[in-house]
């Protein structure tokens, strides 16, 4: 791993740039978050791999910073899930793994992440409503959908655009 | 052609003693397609986590996948053997003995030989029902009959 890069800078760039090199330099992933705010305006960024830290005061900056780390983590515990439950039949385990236990954990920033991921599986969803059941605390799906991942993502998405999701 | 599933998760299947016969889907499970349905995932978890008989108690026990199956037509048998005009079903579980977890359910062809849907990978017909066994189904811990009529899968009914 290489030596921890300081940035102290007050723009969106240094800020991304921050996150590049966390991700260039290592190959672990990049989990960059919000540790402090010491006031309305600097909040302190640290990508945690490398050591990256990141001095910000742009609550935007700081925005986007943070959804793109969600994403990327979003990302990477979607394809550990996947490939370490791809021959259960237990939903229960299913949803058990703790990668997805993770998803869950990473509360409604994940919202938009799973139903963009609904989204993209088309056809064949994924068990991806015990996530949203859990983190939402509603269950849109009608009882004679149950186990209909079809008809239930289509319930879900439909959710998600009625109470004001984008994805 | 070789499967998606990691194969240490299913350690004895062979190129030899399986063939490929779907492509992998999420839309349903190995519990629904040994009940014939291939729309609906069937699993007792909560309230419509998955498709589960109404009046058969959501728990994760041999009894009520029996109950589950029981709803279906089938019931309780000794074996595996095949039998004319009978259509049998495998029930695997994990655990201790007596207290084992049901996790896989395979079911007989006319052939003899078995048909099992794997998780969300492919579905597969393999020569003997120990052919999935492993870390993740681990073994048969009950069987269960009907009457072979001409089978019909259960895709969509919407």
């Amino acid at each position: 791993m290489g030596r921890p890069y300081q940035f102290i800078q007050t723009n969106n760039f240094t800020v991304m740039l921050a996150v590049y090199l966390t991700l260039q330099l290592t190959d672990q992933p990049c989990e960059a978050e919000i540790l402090s705010a010491d006031s309305d305006e600097c909040i302190q960024i640290v990508a945690s791999c490398s050591g990256t830290t990141a001095l910000v005061v742009d609550k935007d900056a700081a925005d986007q910073v943070k959804l793109a780390a969600d994403q990327s983590k979003f990302s990477k515990l979607t394809g550990r899930w996947k490939a370490e439950t791809s021959t259960l039949s237990s939903i229960t385990e299913m949803v058990l793994n703790p990668a997805y236990q993770n998803i869950i954990g990473m509360g409604d920033a994940a919202i938009p992440f799973i139903l963009s991921q609904i989204e993209a599986e088309g056809d064949d969803p994924d068990q991806w409503f015990w996530a949203l059941q859990s983190i939402t605390g509603v269950d849109p799906v009608h009882e004679e959908d149950a186990g209909n991942y079809r008809a239930m993502a289509q319930t879900w998405l439909n959710w998600g655009k009625d109470v004001g999701y984008e994805w | 052609m070789s499967g998606s599933w990691p194969p240490q998760d299913l350690p004895y299947l062979t190129p030899e003693n399986h063939r490929i016969t779907s492509r992998r889907a999420n839309a349903y499970n190995c519990i629904a397609w040994a009940a014939g349905e291939t729309y609906r995932n069937w699993w007792p978890g909560p309230k419509n986590s998955g498709y589960w008989p109404a009046g058969v108690p959501r728990s994760v026990t041999l009894a009520a996948f029996m109950q589950a199956y029981g709803t279906r037509g089938f019931f309780a048998c000794k074996d595996g053997s095949l039998e004319p005009g009978i259509e049998k079903i495998a029930i695997y579980g994990t655990g201790d003995p007596g207290l084992e977890a049901p996790t896989h359910a395979a079911l007989q062809l006319a052939s003899g030989q078995w048909t099992s849907k794997l998780g969300k990978c492919e579905d597969i017909v393999h020569n003997t029902i120990e052919d999935v066994n492993g870390p993740v189904y681990g073994r048969v811990i009950a069987f269960m009959a009907r009457a072979r009529a001409d089978r019909a899968t259960i895709s969509n009914p919407r």
